[in-house]
């Protein structure tokens, strides 16, 4: 008994072993046939020893070897069962030459062999591959134990009874002892895998449901069909036994009418009743006419209390029981008798209990093990049944919803192994088909609006780019198949101001395009108020702020230049560097420190910086579309490539340019789609080299201030330093006085006053033309400055003051008219 | 252009906002020529000037003139300065 038990324990460390071995180290890296082949092996070996450590019971041994294969072939895959299988049955087979018996050698090499197979047709067929549950395993190890009863038993069939009493002792102990090896190895292995012993409940699945209730009804089944067997075995052994009785009886009855005492004695000599029963023939006394130590006693001696019936001289109605004393051995054994009384003679036929009941027990055996074997197979069968019919089936349609359910609308169910599922196939088919014509329909609306909506956001987008002014300004933007957020702007403030910037509203989406349109309107009211470009900043951000649920927010540049004098005032709201590049220069990236996104907190102050831009100067901005557009490797077009691509196209036009640029994206992406709004523009300063201002004023001293106004506002807005402005100022009104004094007589005439500013060398150049009396101021000779008060004329300084102040002053007589003309570098 | 005038017994002085010019200078010579007769010491304030031309200088070389050493410029701006040196006055005038 304890080297069973050590079996068990050797099997369960095995399985522990394994387990952990197949879970923890390198072991699982091999290919799965190499580890199959290896546990096979090992599983082969425990089953071996199994097989040598039995308990001996009746010339046999009562071992666990069984177990082995079962436990392999379960917990770690159908080969592994297999070859353990057969390594054990093969064991058996070879072990009579080292000592094992013959008896069941046949039997249970055969049932070892089975055993692997079993375990791996179950796994397969059954349990999805998986490892079953405890009380599966524990099933599966009873149902091949009878297998292995019932080998033995057809294997012995030329001595049934012999045969019988092995099956009937070794049954037992085998089944709990196979049962235990499996159901403990299965119970280690759920603590090892930590799902528990028993499996969380979690809504019950169709196959549950089946295998319950199947179970439950087989059971049912057997109890009954058992029950009725053993009546019916235990009717027709009574029937059959009293047969017997009265066939023994008869012969002796037949013998003995008439006969004398002796004669008596020899005919119940040497007769047997079965194979182990006797008939006995007593007087009217009870005491016995036999032929052995106990003639002339009283038949209680060999244990019969006389029953009443017998005592009143009737004969038997039943089957009495006894404990009767065997005549050779002296032992006491149960016994079932009849007895007839005929002349004065009682004769009493019996039969060993055992031998009476052999038939019985036989058969319900027999039946029990046939019943029990054909319900799990029936168990079995059905089991699959189900789950190819219906399990599976129900298992591919649910695979092909749960795609449908995930987005792909493309794939139909397609189950036609019974007219059911094949209806419900179509009905699910039909359900989709409706339903993709719905989505495709609503997308298809979507898109329209979608495609309206971006429409609307384009043609927000100022379209008719200056080329007159001192600057020129092209942009593009390439919208992304959804409508984006990204936008530029550019608008004159005022004759010598101009406003233009870049910006990238964060995410996609009609959400981006409407707060796209509230930011660039801000911008603009905000720029057109007149504010420098961080104050527009800074406010712009406060309103974006106000009520900015969403958490969107805005990427900005934005610069505002002074076309006369170059000054550029720009500001960064978190936004891509633009690129610069100096008329004789390189493109470089204008890195200065980037204030936070518009719209993200309402405290942020925004820094202004600044530059001074020369004729020919072009700036770029651009938005993060161009540096991270990605290509199908997932490499960003970057800052590098585009740095590399501005500088090798410095002196294309800006029309052309950015067209080339969007080229170069394009062939850099490849067939990756464009993610994200593409926005460019171009900013080029060129100043016109000229420019001019003319007015018609009255030769009239009254006129001066006009005239003085005149000036001023030019200088102004040409940047000149007050200081100088002054100085011009005073120059002018001497030349114009001069004018009014004395070119025309009482009737008055007029001047044609022009200012033309060359931006380029910052020259200033005043010419005054008069139609009156032909007259050079410049002859007069200079003033003495170095004269003292006294001697000082009063008059010639207006002229000197004027050639004093100016760089160049020349008189020419053109066309009938006076004309003086002066210049200063401002 | 305003003119102010402070008189204290024999010093007066004139206190001038504004401009200087061919328009305002005679203004300035009336007053001179008859508010301030009788008077040895005359201050001209140009604080609040910053644009004299020819005209004015006329004006200021008659004062100049007349009064000789009792004639003081003051506060003389910057860009009114260098029409005084370009025309040689920073020489002429008393300017403090």
């Amino acid at each position: 008994m304890n080297l069973l038990i050590v079996s068990i324990i050797l099997n369960c460390l095995l399985v522990l072993g394994v387990y952990s071995l197949d879970k923890f180290t390198k072991f699982k890296k091999l290919s799965y046939f190499a580890r199959q082949a290896i546990i096979g092996v090992l599983f082969g070996g425990a089953s071996a020893f199994a097989s040598s450590f039995g308990v001996d019971w009746l010339g046999a041994v009562v071992n666990v070897r069984d177990a082995a294969p079962l436990s392999a072939g379960l917990i770690f895959g159908a080969p592994a069962g297999i070859i353990a299988g057969f390594i054990g049955g093969l064991y058996r087979w070879f072990s009579i030459y080292w000592g094992a018996g013959t008896y069941t050698r046949v039997a249970c090499s055969i049932a070892t062999v089975l055993a692997g197979f079993m375990a791996a047709g179950l796994r397969k067929l059954m349990f999805d591959n998986k490892k079953p549950t405890i009380s599966y395993g524990i099933c599966i190890a009873i149902a091949c134990e009878v297998i292995h009863m019932i080998l033995i038993f057809v294997t012995n069939m030329d001595n049934s009874s012999y045969a019988f009493e092995f099956v009937k002792g070794a049954t037992i102990p085998m089944v709990i002892g196979n049962a235990a090896a499996v159901g403990v190895a299965l119970t280690i292995v759920s603590l090892l895998s930590s799902e528990g012993i028993f499996r969380k409940f979690k809504g019950e699945r169709i196959a549950n449901t089946f295998q319950r209730w199947l179970l439950i009804c087989i059971v049912i089944a057997f109890l009954v069909t058992s029950s009725f067997t053993y009546v019916l075995q235990n009717g027709i052994v009574k029937i059959e036994t009293q047969k017997v009785f009265t066939t023994a009886i008869n012969d002796v009855e037949a013998e003995i009418t008439g006969m004398s005492r002796e004669f008596v004695i020899d005919a119940t000599k040497n007769r047997h009743v079965g194979s182990n029963g006797f008939v006995a023939v007593c007087d009217s006394d009870f005491n016995l006419v036999i032929d052995t130590q106990y003639n002339g006693k009283h038949i209680s001696v060999i244990g019969i209390e006389v029953p009443d019936e017998m005592l009143n001289r009737q004969d038997a109605t039943k089957l009495y029981t006894a404990e009767i004393v065997n005549a050779e051995t002296e032992y006491k054994e149960t016994y079932k008798y009849v007895f007839k009384f005929i002349d004065g003679y009682c004769i009493i036929a019996a039969m060993p209990e055992t031998e009476v009941n052999f038939m019985r027990d036989a058969s319900i055996y027999t039946s029990i093990f046939m019943q029990i074997l054909i319900f799990a197979a029936l168990f079995v069968f059905i089991y699959i049944l189900i789950k190819r019919v219906i399990i599976n089936n129900l298992k591919k349609v649910n695979d092909t919803l749960g795609k449908i359910t995930g987005g792909d609308l493309n794939v139909t169910v397609d189950v036609r192994s019974n007219e059911e599922f094949a209806s419900l196939s179509d009905d699910i088919n039909t359900t989709v088909t409706t339903l993709k014509r719905y989505i495709a329909e609503a997308a298809a609306r979507i898109d329209k609006e979608l495609e309206y909506a971006k429409q609307i956001q384009l043609s927000a987008l100022p379209k008719n780019f200056p080329t007159g002014e001192d600057y020129k300004i092209y942009a593009e933007m390439i919208a992304a198949k959804e409508v984006g957020g990204d936008f530029y702007d550019f608008y004159k403030l005022n004759d010598t101001t101009v406003a233009f910037l870049v910006a990238d509203v964060s995410g996609k989406g009609i959400p981006a395009a409407m707060f796209m349109m509230t930011a660039k309107t801000i911008i603009k009211d905000l720029a057109e108020s007149g504010l420098p470009v961080n104050e527009i900043f800074t406010k712009a951000n406060k309103k974006l702020c106000e009520n900015n649920e969403s958490g969107m927010f805005v990427t900005a540049w934005m610069g505002i230049l002074d076309t006369v004098t170059g000054n550029l005032q720009f500001a960064n709201a978190g936004h891509n560097p633009p690129l610069i590049k100096r008329a004789d220069g390189t493109f470089e990236y204008l890195k200065t420190r980037a204030g936070f996104v518009l719209a993200g907190m309402d405290s942020i102050k925004y820094r202004v910086n600044e530059l001074t831009l020369n004729a020919g100067d072009r700036l770029f901005l651009y938005t993060d579309g161009v540096t991270e557009a990605t290509n199908e490797q997932s490499e960003l077009y970057g800052e590098d490539r585009l740095y590399k691509f501005m500088n090798s196209n410095s002196n294309v036009d800006a029309t052309s340019l950015l067209p080339l640029l969007k080229k170069d994206i394009d062939k850099f992406v490849g067939n990756a789609p464009q993610f994200d709004d593409i926005t460019m523009l171009t900013f080029d300063y060129v100043p016109k080299k000229v420019s001019s201002v003319n007015k018609i004023f009255n030769a009239k001293t009254e006129e001066l201030s006009n005239v003085i106004d005149f000036v001023e506002d030019a200088l102004t807005k040409y940047n000149c330093l007050p200081k100088v402005q002054t100085a011009i100022c005073v120059a002018i009104e001497e030349v114009f006085v001069n004018v009014a004094h004395y070119a025309y007589s009482e009737d008055g005439g007029t001047v044609d006053f022009t200012i033309t500013f060359d931006g380029v060398s910052r020259l200033i150049t005043f010419r005054m033309a008069d139609k009156g009396v032909p007259f050079d101021p410049l002859k007069k000779p200079d003033p003495d400055v170095t004269l003292s008060a006294g001697e000082r004329q009063i008059g010639g300084l207006g002229i000197f003051i004027t050639k004093k102040t100016m760089d160049n002053v020349t008189y020419a007589y053109e066309n009938g008219e006076n004309v003086l003309t002066m210049s200063k570098n401002i | 252009m305003t003119i102010n005038i402070i008189k204290n017994e024999n010093d007066v002085t004139i206190k001038l906002v504004g401009r200087l010019d061919t328009n305002t200078s005679p203004a300035l010579d009336k007053c001179i020529n008859e508010e301030v007769k009788g008077v040895t010491n005359l201050t001209i304030d140009l604080g609040d000037v910053e644009y004299v031309s020819s005209a004015g200088l006329r004006v200021l070389l008659s004062t100049q003139k007349k009064f000789d050493k009792g004639l003081k410029i003051k506060n003389v701006q910057e860009s009114v300065m260098e029409v005084f040196e370009i025309t040689g006055f920073c020489d002429i005038l008393n300017i403090e």
